[in-house]
């Protein structure tokens, strides 16, 4: 009966939540009764510390002297009872998301047993029952919908919030700003961020707000508070990196002269090394050379966050000009993956770029890894064996992937003149985190291209769910990965072996219907081989040819290969196995 | 029968994760592997000043930059690289009254370096190459198109060095001048 | 004709240096405060910058006591040279001492 009945559509998981408002208004309270005791130091610099009966000129000097502290420190304390303020409010506003948090999880709950009842139903009914059960499923249906769009307006209301008030501690992080902000003396960079739209805004609304801004003003911005603007999408790139590199290098100077004086903290020690990776990513970067016209290449910085998911860090560099290149490639990596992994993902990056411009007629290239989410820290493969239990579900990918979206839709709105080629590049975890992306969210890639892929997210059985036009929906497996080897296969769904470790399905087999390429290594040996998960970006190899072509738009020259094919009596075969792999020329030079 | 033929295929995913791996596992000897690295460096600091001098008698000129590192070749799992090379590029401008087009004068510069040089490739674009036993070179003519600089010289040294597993990103990182030029 | 001497000055001097003194001790505690402000509660997307945040103002607040320190050191040293250019006796230097000791 179910081919004439059509079931309502499974709602999506609700994103866990963690965190406790109590907390969060403790951390307040504490800012406050600092703020309190700095308050009490600029009353007494104003009343009883100014010993009036002392006169003379070592009197004025000292006077003056306490003035200036007096000011500081009332500066300093408005600006620490400011942020405690706006923390007591993200307590209340995380309350208010943890309450409408269970109120999604139940109604997920109701909405997946009701579905499932209506599935028993369904398949003992008989012909004439058929028109009332549809008539229920679709009011299921509408009620899934209605479920969909408070789920996404739940999590975009939960980022504003988290980007507000990130916001409200980087423009109060450091003295200069405080002095600025509330000694009263006028800012540019003041007036402009008063009118900066909030975190609710869309990209383009960003985008016009930058650009009605004079250009003292932008530089200002950028010099006073690049935290505001750095990591906001719809600021263009060149002003992204612009602000990102004044926030890397006056961190850099700031942990290293804690550091040279032995008072750093253990999480300022993490951040440290987060900044240094970012350091070294860019000057990965700068050293390649642009085959074409033999300059250096050049490097944007256009994420930077050393704190963030607890201290991994997030960072994203270009190797090429995101706001003018035409082909512009966002790779994601996988497992492991923070923000010490920065000079490694830059050098794939470059090799990406270098490639691409050796493909004869390719214009501007822009090729930049992003380390944006919060990927899973522990590998499912410990020494030896299968660590079933530690393996990342979806929901890392799932977060990634609203993330993502953001990225790519920032990315798209905040460039003028003509429109990119914009190619999304998902290896291992990374790419169940953009498979997630584009089913989830949609994103506004030209191609979806997935490597090494254990699997693009539990909801996404095909071509069709991706968003994507099916011709430019590639997958690269090298036969000998073993963790391309993890999607589902078939009818064999490994997530019911192995504890829910599924990731999903394997975009390199027939039935997912993308466009498979060759990725064969010709370091592989004989057997499966974690060594051969990594090769996909390697110069000389099937992968990055296959890579260079599609990212400048070069179909025709990809190499296709046949997918991998599951049938019922023989489990997964993979008809790359036996073929010879090549090695191919990815560059255009030495 | 799916939940044996499932249970084969998760045993025989753990045996094959235990896999030999290519090169460059953790019986590497660091000492060895530090002064073959650092030997790669020289050599072709050699070769580039042997270069670099050949170029300034035919051309004129001086260098402008000169920068080196060690590039990673082979990747390894999850993340990073199981060997290197030593690789440098040296940027030179030509002095007062050099031609536009550099070829004939590249091809003079190799045959006076006294290295090997490869057989012409009749592609004019294609940069001419030399090599001086380990170390392997071309010579580009930079083009007009806004880099800065008349020639490149690209060197790299070869073969790919396995280092132990905990000390591929020291590697990675470490800073170099480049050659001495 | 010079002023006659007498303690007043120097000895609000003392009084304001153990003022400072306070100060400082008072700023330290609030220092230590800020940077033991518990970013536990926050959801993982924030509490790297909620813990960069207190780790900076703890900086900052003791940066301040530093200063009151400072003020309160200079004070005495500029109260015992105040007494010292004009002709003190030794009963007035006794009550400048007792006046400037200072108060940890």
């Amino acid at each position: 009966m179910s081919d004439v009945v059509t079931l309502p559509p499974l709602p999506r998981e609700v994103p866990e939540l963690v965190a406790d408002p109590a907390g969060i208004r403790e951390y307040a309270a504490d800012l406050l009764a600092a703020s309190t005791q700095v308050d009490e130091l600029g009353s007494f610099v104003a009343g009883d510390a100014r010993i009036p009966d002392w006169t003379g000129l070592g009197a004025t000097a000292y006077r003056d002297a306490i003035k200036s502290t007096g000011r500081l420190a009332d500066a300093m304390s408005l600006a620490l009872r400011d942020v405690a303020r706006r923390v007591d409010q993200h307590a209340v506003a995380l309350q208010s998301m943890l309450d409408r948090h269970g109120a999604l999880v139940d109604e997920r709950d109701l909405l997946v047993a009701a579905i499932a009842e209506l599935r028993a139903r369904v398949a003992g009914a008989t012909a004439d029952q058929a028109p009332a059960l549809q008539l229920v499923c679709d009011d299921c249906a509408v009620r899934v919908a209605t479920f969909e769009i408070d789920l996404d307006r739940w999590i975009t209301d939960l980022m504003a919030e988290e980007e507000a008030i990130q916001e409200a501690f980087a423009r109060a992080l450091t003295l200069d700003q405080v002095e600025r902000r509330y000694a009263g003396t006028d800012d540019p960079a003041d007036a402009a961020l008063d009118s900066m739209p909030g975190p609710n805004a869309s990209p383009r609304d960003v985008k016009s707000w930058w650009e009605a801004l004079t250009r003292e003003q932008q530089l200002a911005v950028i010099a006073a508070s690049p935290g505001s603007i750095g990591n906001r999408d719809g600021i263009p790139p060149g002003a992204r990196d612009a602000a990102n590199t004044v926030s890397l290098d006056s961190d850099l100077v700031d942990w290293g002269s804690l550091e040279d004086q032995g008072l750093l903290t253990d999480d300022e020690r993490q951040w440290l090394a987060n900044a240094r990776a970012a350091k070294q990513a860019i000057s990965t970067i700068e050293d390649g050379i642009d085959p074409q016209t033999l300059a250096p290449v050049c490097s944007q910085l256009y994420l930077y966050d050393p704190t963030a998911f607890d201290g991994d860090g997030a960072v994203a560099v270009s190797a090429g000009d995101l706001a003018t290149a035409h082909d512009v490639a966002v790779t994601v990596p996988g497992f492991g993956t923070d923000g010490q992994s920065a000079p490694y993902q830059a050098d794939r990056a470059l090799d990406l770029y270098e490639a691409t411009r050796s493909v004869d007629g390719t214009t501007g290239v822009a090729s930049m890894f992003w380390i944006g989410y919060d990927a899973p820290d522990n590998l499912p493969w410990e020494g030896t064996g299968w660590d079933g239990a530690g393996v990342a579900g979806e929901g890392l990918a799932a977060a990634g992937g609203e993330r993502l979206a953001d990225l790519l839709d920032g990315l798209r709105d905040s460039r003028d003149g003509d429109r990119a080629h914009l190619i999304a590049i998902g290896h291992s975890y990374g790419s169940t985190t953009t498979g997630h992306a584009a089913h989830d969210e949609g994103i506004p890639v030209d191609d979806l291209v997935f490597v090494g892929s254990p699997g693009v997210g539990g909801d996404t059985n095909d071509v069709g769910d991706t968003g994507v036009d099916p011709d430019h929906v590639w997958a690269g497996a090298n036969s000998r990965d073993p963790i391309a080897d993890l999607g589902n296969h078939g009818w064999v769904h490994l997530e019911s072996v192995l504890g829910g470790a599924g990731l999903g399905d394997d975009p390199a087999e027939d039935d997912f219907g993308a466009i498979r390429f060759e990725a064969e290594s010709t370091t592989r040996p004989g057997h499966l081989d974690l060594g051969q998960h990594s090769t996909y970006f390697d110069h000389g190899s099937e992968s990055l040819y296959n890579l260079s072509q599609i990212v400048s738009g070069n179909y025709d020259a990809v190499l296709g290969a046949d997918p991998v094919t599951d049938p019922w009596y023989a489990g997964p075969q993979d008809p790359e196995w036996d073929r010879d792999p090549t090695e191919r020329d990815t560059l255009d030079d030495p | 029968m799916r939940r044996l033929l499932a249970g084969l295929a998760g045993s025989a995913l753990m045996l094959s994760v235990c896999g030999c791996g290519a090169v460059g596992s953790d019986d590497v000897d660091p000492d060895a592997a530090e002064t073959a690295l650092l030997g790669q460096r020289d050599a072709v600091e050699q070769t580039a000043q042997g270069l670099v001098a050949a170029t300034k008698d035919v051309l004129g000129g001086g260098v402008l930059a000169s920068k080196g590192r060690w590039e990673g070749c082979h990747s390894r799992f999850p993340e990073g690289y199981e060997d290197f090379r030593y690789t440098a590029d040296v940027r030179l401008e030509a002095g007062p009254g050099t031609p536009e087009d550099l070829a004939d004068d590249l091809r003079e510069i190799a045959d006076e370096s006294g290295y090997a040089v490869e057989a012409a490739d009749p592609d004019p674009d294609v940069p001419v190459r030399v090599s001086d036993g380990h170390v392997s070179a071309s010579l580009a003519d930079v083009p007009d198109l806004g880099a800065e600089g008349d020639v490149l010289i690209r060197l790299a040294a070869e073969p790919c060095v396995p280092v132990p597993e905990d000390q591929w990103s020291d590697w990675m990182s470490r800073d170099d001048s480049g050659p001495q030029v | 004709m010079a002023e006659p001497f007498t303690m007043a000055v120097p000895s609000a001097m003392g009084v304001t240096a153990r003022a400072w003194d306070e100060q400082h001790l008072d700023l330290r505690a609030a220092g230590g405060q800020v940077a033991a402000a518990p970013t536990g509660g926050f959801t993982s997307g924030v509490a790297g910058a909620a813990a960069r945040f207190a780790g900076s103002w703890q900086r900052h607040v003791t940066g301040l006591a530093a200063t009151a320190e400072t003020r309160a050191d200079g004070l005495r040293t500029t109260a015992t040279d105040y007494a010292r250019t004009d002709d003190a006796v030794a009963s007035d230097q006794l009550l400048l001492d007792i006046a400037l000791r200072e108060d940890r």
